[in-house]
């Protein structure tokens, strides 16, 4: 098969048409960067060539460009047999499939539909299209020679039986014989394709099929006719069933009713004697009510003289009883009066010692109140005058006016700063000792230069003075000297200067503070400080004074408040004098515990009160029952003697002893008519053998029959009428038919049985045979693969291969044997690469030419191995159509013309885009 | 005297078990039968029909049959024809004699139960009917000894003759009953063919018209004539059947062509070919050449029956298959290794279970049983499948070569 144009539409990145092609018989190279489109052009080509028309599902959704309702279209125009086709595939919307041939002129449908899938898909890969997407699996020869990108795609994963049986054979040589052969394997393989599928299974539709399933059908047709033969003869023995019953129904009825008759006649029978025990028992049952009457008065009569026996004893015992309790009622009332007389003393008592209670308790909160009031008083007057005490020194303080420590502090800081500054300016200055002893007076002035004055002294001879802080002395001596000393120190002048600006300071502080110097400071500041410790001593005492009142005025709100209260209490105990110093306050303990021994005397008194009136009550009771009962006994005596009147009355006996000889009489007559009784009743036959139960029994059994034959009746009547309906159905005949014509079919099918799979046995062992006789011709395909591996490597190497056409594994040079997956990436790409040209060129040569597609197959190959397999695609490209999908045109230059190249980028670029030529 | 046609064994309805094609012609071919019977009871002026069991194949016929066969008889009134149930269609419940047409036909009379049944003024007629599809109870029992001197006694039954029948039979009829009995003369039906026993006292007249084949001597009606009570009974056999059941057998030896040429002729001479069903074994062994041989013999039998020159043909193959030395076969073994291989191993197969020895280049038996280790349960034994295999290539390589 050989790809001549390929048109795709709506198929990922391609929502434009594009058409490439025509493709050249030798080298096409189809080249894009990355993400051109290159793999999905031919993911196109194989859904277009390897799926139904109206494949469904997720994945062919996805060939649609993204964000896009359009619906794939490819178009693949190929050459077979030297013939052109033109397939045109939809997919989704609107599906549709045509495949047309070029006759020439033009181009003309020849199939459609799945007719259309079909017929490609045999010519690509020798099978029938499934369902759904076509697994890689289910391409045939493709999947051989077309290296694609997809996980898996680039490695040989051997061929399909098909497609070996395909290649042993076209590597056999013989193609003279192989054609007769093939000519006979052709006819054999289409004998069998009638009746079996690829993998031998009966094919759907076929005539084998369709005798087996007509068979079935008939046989299913034949079980049901059995099944209503079987039916009728159900009927058939259900009926014999039921006139068999009803025959022996009618036997057993003669039975029945002659056992009837002759048990009627012993119910009569016993029916007569029956009546005579019956007439007798009423006799008896008259005389037992008779004697039961007699005993009962006879019992009643005793009962009665029994009774009154009784109540008069017990009457005179009860009478002394009854004036006991009498008098002992009278003592107990008198110990009532008694207590209640006592009870009513001790109750007012306790009134008198609570209201003594209750007045001492108000004149003692009274007092407390005065004493309260009394107390908020001297208080007042504590704080009052502490309060003076703290006012009088607090003006104190202010008059001290005392500096602040820091200020003082401060001041002597200045003075004794200046003290020191002094000395030390003293103890720079000049200081000059003259002794001069002169006879005369010596007139020395001395300068005391600083920078502020001049000071002139006049030092008499004879005398010692000592100048200090001098800078410059000048000694006068008029006529004799004139000395002028200089100390030659402006320090000492400066600390001079330094000491009077400190004085000044100092003296203006003074000043300020009111003081003379710091010690009349500090002096005032101790002054102040006691004053302040005697105001804070002041202080507390007056808060102590105070004590829980926040000031004074509030301490004398509380005092006014007693006050009052003080006064009303004095009023309500009707106190005339205001000083209530002069009244008792009671004695409250003595007070309580009068009350509280008035309450138990009185609770002393309740109790017994109570406790007599209770016995007394009691004892009352006792006396009333007592003569209830005294009255009850009475009745029952009188009761008694009332009933034993009326009975003997009511029988007209004058006495007791009359009524139980009477008594006696009537049970000696009883005891006779049960034993005449008991005679007649053994006579009578027992339950078990009462001939009624049995004619009650027979007569079931009689009416059990006749219901019987009455449902059997009904039932042959019914089955009657399904037997008439089986006659009239005629169901062994349809049967026969059925069987006959069953008969002619299992004589068709066992022929046809026979044919078709002897036609399977001849398929089976004619491949067999052929598969042994091609097997030898595989080393060919193993040397020409190992001669184009060695080409490319540049090193000896030996391949084998599996029955499958799959690559067990490589001899190196050295003897060294590796399995497929132990090569190296470079080297196994290169295998894989080379299988593909092997057995494309294989095929090519002696079968069909074909197209083997390398969608960038050369990942791992460095580029001299890369050059030479150039240069073998070159050499190879006499055979087979080779079809390169590369991002780098520049690895195969020299070996493409351009007519066999396609540039996909170029593409991309226009809309609607044919890139080709024709 | 009295006269009448002794029949049994219609089989009215009956299933072609062995000519299944032909089920509703031969069904058919049953009621031109009977109304030759009926016909022949005329001519011959009858005193009555005596049917003695089997007259229809189940008492499930259709309605349809019964009604065409009473109106064959009915049709013959007012002789009477007396119809005796037996194990195809007996007497219960459903039995097909209860059907209210048969109160349609004055003339037909039902024997149904075990009473004697006057035939005219002399002559009583005992029936045996039969009850149940299985008795093994002897029928005749309850025919009361001769108590009348002047009287003619004819007894019917349906059974199987002792000891003349296979042991354990199903209604056993003493062969000495008519003996034990005083008969004159006992019809009898179960056995489809022709027989007569006991100086002609006791008949089967067999089937009217074959039912199978195998049935030799079938399709007869007996004329039975008594004079008088202890005489012997005067019996003519009548042929009221028109097919003829043929069954060949021809071994394939020596030239298989010159052997099926000749079959080939004798079919083609057959007399009365319309009435005539055929079945054709044929043993011995072929070689792979010739199966094609054969193949087309069977092809012309189909077409004699398609195209109604012979009624029917039944063709059975108890065939080996040897190798092939000339033919198509042999000279493609010649030429193609492969193919040689192929006629080998199927060769081998076609005679596998045979003690033919090993065929030449075949390959041995377990590999050749693997091959058709699948093919287990397709229903086709390995012997015919081979040879099928061989017809097959033979046609092919006649067709490539």
């Amino acid at each position: 098969m050989l790809l001549r144009r390929l048109e795709v539409r709506g198929v990922r990145c391609f929502d434009q048409r594009v058409t490439l092609g025509p493709f050249v018989d030798g080298l096409n190279m189809i080249h894009g960067p990355n993400e051109s489109g290159k793999s999905t052009l031919m993911e196109a080509m194989a859904r277009a060539v390897f799926d139904r028309y109206s494949v469904g599902g997720a994945d062919i959704q996805e060939l649609r460009p993204r964000g896009s309702s359009l619906s794939p279209e490819v178009t693949v125009e190929f050459e077979w047999q030297q013939r052109c086709y033109r397939l045109h595939k939809r997919f989704i919307d609107d599906p549709r499939s045509v495949l047309e041939i070029y006759d020439g002129t033009r181009w003309v449908a020849r199939h459609e539909r799945d007719a259309a899938d079909d017929y490609v898909r045999q010519i690509f890969s020798g099978e029938v299209a499934g369902r759904g997407l076509t697994p890689v699996s289910g391409w045939g020869l493709a999947r051989t020679l077309w290296m694609l990108q997809r996980p898996g795609g680039s490695e040989h994963h051997g061929v399909s039986d098909a497609v070996a049986a395909q290649l042993r054979s076209a590597l056999a040589g013989q193609l003279q014989i192989t054609t007769r052969l093939d000519a006979v394997a052709e006819r054999v393989e289409a004998a069998y394709r009638e009746d079996f599928t690829p993998t031998g299974k009966i094919r759907k539709g076929s005539r084998l099929q369709e005798l087996d399933d007509g068979l079935s059908a008939r046989r299913e047709q034949l079980e049901e006719a059995r099944r209503r033969m079987e039916e009728a003869d159900r009927t058939v023995q259900r009926m014999e069933s039921v006139e068999s019953e009803l025959e022996r129904l009618a036997q057993e009825r003669c039975t029945v009713v002659s056992d009837l008759e002759v048990v009627e006649s012993e119910v009569a029978r016993v029916e007569k004697m029956r009546d005579e025990v019956r007439a007798r028992r009423e006799a008896l049952s008259e005389q037992r009510d008779r004697l039961d009457r007699l005993e009962q008065n006879l019992c009643d009569v005793q009962a009665a003289l029994a009774t009154i026996a009784r109540g008069e004893r017990s009457l005179e015992a009860m009478e002394g009883e009854r004036e006991q309790i009498a008098l002992r009622v009278q003592s107990m009332e008198y110990l009532v009066h008694e207590a209640d007389s006592a009870l009513s003393r001790a109750r007012s008592a306790r009134t008198e010692a609570e209201r003594a209670l209750r007045h001492g308790i108000r004149a003692l909160d009274v007092l407390g109140e005065w004493q309260k009031y009394r107390a908020l008083c001297e208080q007042h007057e504590r704080v009052w005058s502490l309060s003076e005490a703290l006012h009088e020194a607090e003006k104190e303080l202010a008059r001290e006016d005392a500096p602040t420590e820091e200020e003082i502090e401060q001041l002597q800081d200045v003075e004794r700063e200046a003290d020191r500054l002094r000395a030390m300016a003293e103890a720079s200055s000049l200081r000059v000792h003259m002794h001069a002893h002169v006879a005369q007076p010596v007139k020395c002035r001395v300068d005391q230069v600083d920078d502020a004055d001049e000071t002139t002294r006049v030092l008499d001879a004879g005398e010692q003075h000592e100048v200090s802080g001098l800078d410059r002395i000048n000694l006068s001596l008029p006529g004799v000297m004139d000395l002028d000393i200089a100390s030659g120190s402006s320090q000492a002048r400066d600390l001079r200067r330094r000491v009077d600006q400190l004085e000044a300071e100092a003296c203006a502080q003074c000043d300020r503070l009111g003081i003379a110097s710091a010690k009349e400071g500090r002096d005032r500041r101790a002054r102040s400080q006691a004053i302040e410790r005697r105001i804070e001593q002041l202080r507390e005492k007056r808060a102590h004074a105070l004590g829980g009142y926040d000031d004074a005025a509030s301490l004398q709100t509380a005092a006014r408040e007693a006050e009052r209260r003080v006064e009303e209490g004095r009023q309500r105990m009707g106190w005339a004098d205001e000083d209530l110093s002069q009244y008792d306050s009671p004695v409250l303990r003595e007070l309580q515990e009068t009350a509280d021994k008035a309450r138990r005397d009185e609770e002393q008194a309740q109790g017994i009160y109570e406790e007599r009136k209770q016995n007394l009550e009691e004892k009352r009771e006792e006396q009333v029952t007592l003569s209830a009962k005294l009255r009850e006994i009475q009745g029952e005596i009188d009761t008694a003697e009332t009933t034993v009147r009326a009975v003997l009355g009511s029988i007209g006996c004058p006495d007791p002893d009359t009524l139980a000889h009477w008594t006696e009489e009537a049970r000696e007559q009883t005891r006779t008519l049960e034993e005449e009784v008991g005679q007649l009743e053994a006579e009578l036959p027992g339950e078990e053998e009462d001939p009624s139960v049995r004619r009650d029994t027979v007569r079931a059994a009689l009416c059990e029959i006749e219901k019987r034959e009455k449902s059997l009746e009904h039932e042959r009547i019914e089955v009657g009428v399904a037997l008439d309906s089986a006659k009239t159905r005629g169901a062994y005949e349809e049967a026969v038919k059925i069987e006959e014509e069953i008969a002619e079919m299992e004589t068709t099918l066992a022929r046809h049985r026979q044919r078709a799979w002897g036609v399977y046995l001849l398929r089976s062992i004619l491949t067999k045979r052929r598969e042994a006789a091609m097997t030898e011709h595989l080393p060919g395909l193993e040397r020409e693969i190992a001669r184009m591996m060695t080409r490319i490597t540049r090193r000896p190497r030996t391949v084998a291969l599996d029955g499958t056409i799959r690559p067990r594994g490589v001899e190196s040079d050295r003897g060294e044997w590796y399995a497929r997956d132990a090569l190296s990436s470079g080297t196994a790409e290169q295998l894989d690469l080379v299988m593909r040209l092997a057995i494309g060129r294989v095929y090519s040569r002696h079968i069909t030419r074909t197209m083997v597609v390398l969608d960038d197959a050369l990942l791992y190959t460095d580029p001299e191995r890369h050059d030479r397999i150039k240069e073998l695609l070159k050499v190879l490209s006499a055979d087979i159509q080779v079809l390169l999908l590369t991002s780098h045109p520049a690895r195969y230059r020299g070996i493409i013309d351009e007519e066999g190249r396609f540039d996909l980028a170029a593409l991309r670029l226009t809309e609607d885009s044919s890139l080709g030529r024709g | 005297m009295v006269r009448f046609l002794h029949t049994a064994d219609w089989q009215m309805g009956m299933k072609a078990t062995d000519a299944s094609a032909l089920g509703r012609q031969l069904r058919e071919a049953r009621f031109a039968t009977l109304r030759r019977v009926a016909v022949l009871a005329k001519e011959r002026s009858c005193d009555f029909v005596l049917a003695a069991g089997d007259l229809f194949e189940h008492n499930q016929v259709s309605p349809e049959t019964v009604t065409r066969t009473l109106q064959i008889f009915g049709d013959i009134a007012p002789i009477p024809v007396y119809m005796l149930p037996g194990n195809h269609d007996w007497y219960d419940a459903g039995s097909v004699y209860r059907r209210d047409i048969f109160r349609s036909y004055e003339n037909i009379v039902v024997l149904g139960r075990r009473a004697p049944v006057a035939i005219g003024a002399n002559c009583m007629l005992y029936p045996c009917p039969v009850f149940r599809r299985w008795e093994m109870d002897e029928p005749t029992g309850w025919i009361p000894v001769r108590e009348d001197e002047e009287e003619i006694r004819i007894g019917v039954a349906h059974g199987s003759l002792m000891p003349l029948a296979e042991p354990d039979p199903v209604l056993p009829v003493p062969e000495d009953v008519v003996t034990r009995k005083s008969l004159d003369y006992l019809a009898l039906g179960h056995y489809h063919s022709l027989r007569r026993v006991a100086d002609d006292r006791v008949a089967y007249p067999g089937t009217p018209e074959p039912t199978r084949f195998g049935e030799a001597d079938a399709g007869w009606v007996l004329e039975v004539e008594l004079q008088g009570p202890g005489q012997p009974p005067r019996i003519t056999p009548h042929r009221v059947g028109r097919l003829r059941w043929l069954e060949w057998r021809e071994e394939l030896e020596g030239n298989v062509c010159e052997v099926i040429g000749d079959l080939d002729r004798r079919i083609s001479a057959l007399e009365d070919p319309d009435h005539t069903l055929l079945r054709l074994t044929l043993t011995g062994s072929v070689n792979a050449d010739e199966l094609v041989i054969l193949e087309d013999f069977r092809n012309r039998l189909d077409a004699r029956r398609e195209n109604r020159s012979i009624l029917f043909t039944q063709l059975r193959e108890e065939v080996m298959t040897t190798e092939s030395l000339d033919g198509a076969l042999h000279r493609a073994a010649m030429e193609d290794d492969v193919l040689a291989g192929v006629i080998a191993d199927l060769t081998a197969l076609g005679s596998l279970h045979a003690s033919a020895g090993p065929v030449e280049d075949a390959r041995d038996p377990e590999s050749l049983l693997e091959d058709v280790r699948p093919l287990e349960g397709c229903g086709v034994g390995t012997e015919a499948l081979a040879q099928e295999a061989l017809t097959r290539l033979a046609r092919i390589i006649a067709e490539v070569m």
